[in-house]
């Protein structure tokens, strides 16, 4: 029960198909998803108990990395999977920098789930 | 005596008449031009050497039968006017038609066509000069060639910046589609079903954006031949600015407005063409705008006589004086990574639509890029 309140994943992409495919599927893997369009709406929501982020690279106004970092200033860094149509060598040093895998678009679903399942446990079932 | 003095100046004056005779029928033989006469009946009266070589019949087989017989059936309309017109006296200079050669080969001509006079100034046949133009076709024809080839090789050129963007744009809907997959089958395999239509749907969506994406740029990369025909301008405009948008060098693409004229509404264009000066203009106007907040592009297509304006209008920081004087040469450009022949390119696609291109300052700041082209429903100028 203890961890159950860590169980939520929440994504950011700007891309709303991507952003609605992605829930979907984490949804159906189980797990209790948060979804935002924007860095600065996950910034502004600062919803409690995320378990991990997967974000987008390539977003206007703040980029995946620099929400990335962002969050590496408060107290206990959140797990976060950094996922990009166009991974340079520059964007995944940057990011294993900052502790955060990184994962090319299309997703690999088994890599996205390894992530996700590391993190996070899935919702009890209904 | 009196007499023959006056007879002797006679002879002389009809001597000087046939030697100056003599010296036109040299001059007329030794043309490189073809001339040819005829009565007002249309009968063949002259013919010097150049015709022969131009349209294959010796003097002594077309004289005395009708012109028609190297004139395409379908021109002999056209023989019939310019008969009417030179019997009114009228002087018809560079007459492009085309003639038949005696094996049947049509041949591209020049005609310079002329009355004859008789002595008491009466019209009584026509003088034609025909220059050959075949080789001035051909000319033409591989310089159309040349040019469409360079025109096109701009466009994978362009394409060429755009793939990375584009390969971005495309693996979106792929992303989802993954998603999408992998959650149904998910879904199906622990007996679940509500959603599954749904999500269905959004599979089918994303697989249309791909396609579309993947549609607008096979059409940009096609060759095939230039063809200027009524297209809706509006459709052409938008069609560009998604494809520039996909492919936008800065992370926040310009806000873009489309304006496009009820009168404005259809060009004669080659719509891939005029996409192809409007995806320059519009990358420009990106790349100009990139550290300029909140870019704004603008474009609209206005009514200007027989013509269209279409103006592309940026916020950018506006063009340095002694570029915008030489912006249409080649190889000019202020990136550093351009070759700088767009819009070179942009303009000879302009001028072979009857157009014209330009920049000036935007009235707000930034630049106006404008172009013209004929629009479907312009007064028809006839040409003769």
């Amino acid at each position: 029960m203890e961890r159950a309140r860590h169980n939520v994943v929440a994504i950011i992409d700007d891309d709303p198909a991507v952003l609605d495919s992605l829930q979907f599927l984490l949804i159906a893997a189980g797990y209790e998803v948060l979804a935002f369009g924007s860095a600065e709406a996950f910034l502004r929501a600062d919803p409690p108990h995320v378990a991990c982020l997967v974000v987008d690279q390539q977003m206007p106004d703040m980029t995946g990395l620099e929400l990335i970092e962002r969050r590496q200033d408060g107290v206990q860094a959140t797990p976060a999977l950094l996922v990009s149509s166009a991974l340079t060598r520059t964007v995944s040093e940057r990011a294993a920098a900052l502790g955060a895998s990184t994962l090319a678009k299309p997703l690999d679903e088994d890599d996205l789930l390894r992530f996700v399942a590391e993190h996070a446990a899935p919702a009890p079932s209904t | 005596m009196a007499k023959v003095v006056s007879s002797g100046n006679e002879n002389a004056a009809t001597a000087d008449r046939v030697l100056a005779r003599l010296r036109l029928a040299a001059i007329v033989e030794s043309s490189l031009d073809a001339i040819v006469a005829k009565d007002l009946n249309g009968i063949v009266t002259d013919w010097n050497a150049a015709a022969e070589a131009m349209l294959g019949y010796k003097a002594e087989e077309i004289i005395g039968r009708p012109i028609t017989t190297i004139i395409p059936p379908e021109r002999h309309d056209e023989e019939a006017t310019i008969l009417d017109r030179v019997r009114r006296g009228e002087r018809l200079v560079v007459f492009e038609t085309i003639r038949r050669h005696k094996n049947g080969r049509i041949v591209p001509v020049a005609l310079t066509i002329s009355p004859i006079r008789d002595d008491a100034g009466r019209i009584i046949g026509v003088s034609k000069i025909g220059r050959d133009l075949t080789e001035h076709r051909e000319q033409q024809r591989q310089l159309a060639e040349l040019q469409a080839e360079l025109i096109h090789v701009s466009r994978i050129n362009d394409m060429a910046h755009m793939v990375s963007a584009l390969a971005h744009e495309i693996n979106q809907p792929l992303t989802a589609i993954t998603n999408y997959a992998n959650g149904l089958r998910r879904m199906l395999s622990a007996g679940r079903t509500q959603g599954v239509e749904q999500a269905l749907e959004r599979v089918a969506e994303q697989a249309t954006r791909a396609r579309e994406i993947i549609q607008r740029l096979r059409n940009l990369m096609q060759k095939g031949k230039t063809e200027q025909r009524p297209e809706d301008m509006r459709e052409t405009i938008e069609e560009a600015a998604a494809l520039s948008r996909a492919a936008a060098p800065a992370s926040e693409p310009p806000a873009l407005q489309v304006q496009v004229d009820d009168d404005a509404a259809t060009g004669v264009i080659d719509r891939i063409q005029i996409q192809q000066v409007l995806l320059n203009l519009m990358r420009n106007a990106a790349e100009a705008m990139q550290d300029v907040s909140a870019p704004r592009l603008s474009v609209r297509a206005q009514r200007d006589g027989d013509m269209i304006r279409v103006s592309v209008v940026d916020t950018g920081p506006g063009l340095p004086e002694d570029v915008r004087a030489r912006l249409f040469q080649p190889f000019v450009t202020t990136k550093a990574t351009g070759m700088g022949v767009g819009l070179s390119v942009c303009r000879t696609i302009i001028e072979a639509h009857g157009g014209e291109i330009g920049a000036e300052d935007a009235s707000g700041g930034g630049t106006v890029f404008r172009f013209t082209v004929p629009a479907a429903d312009a007064s028809q100028h006839p040409r003769c």
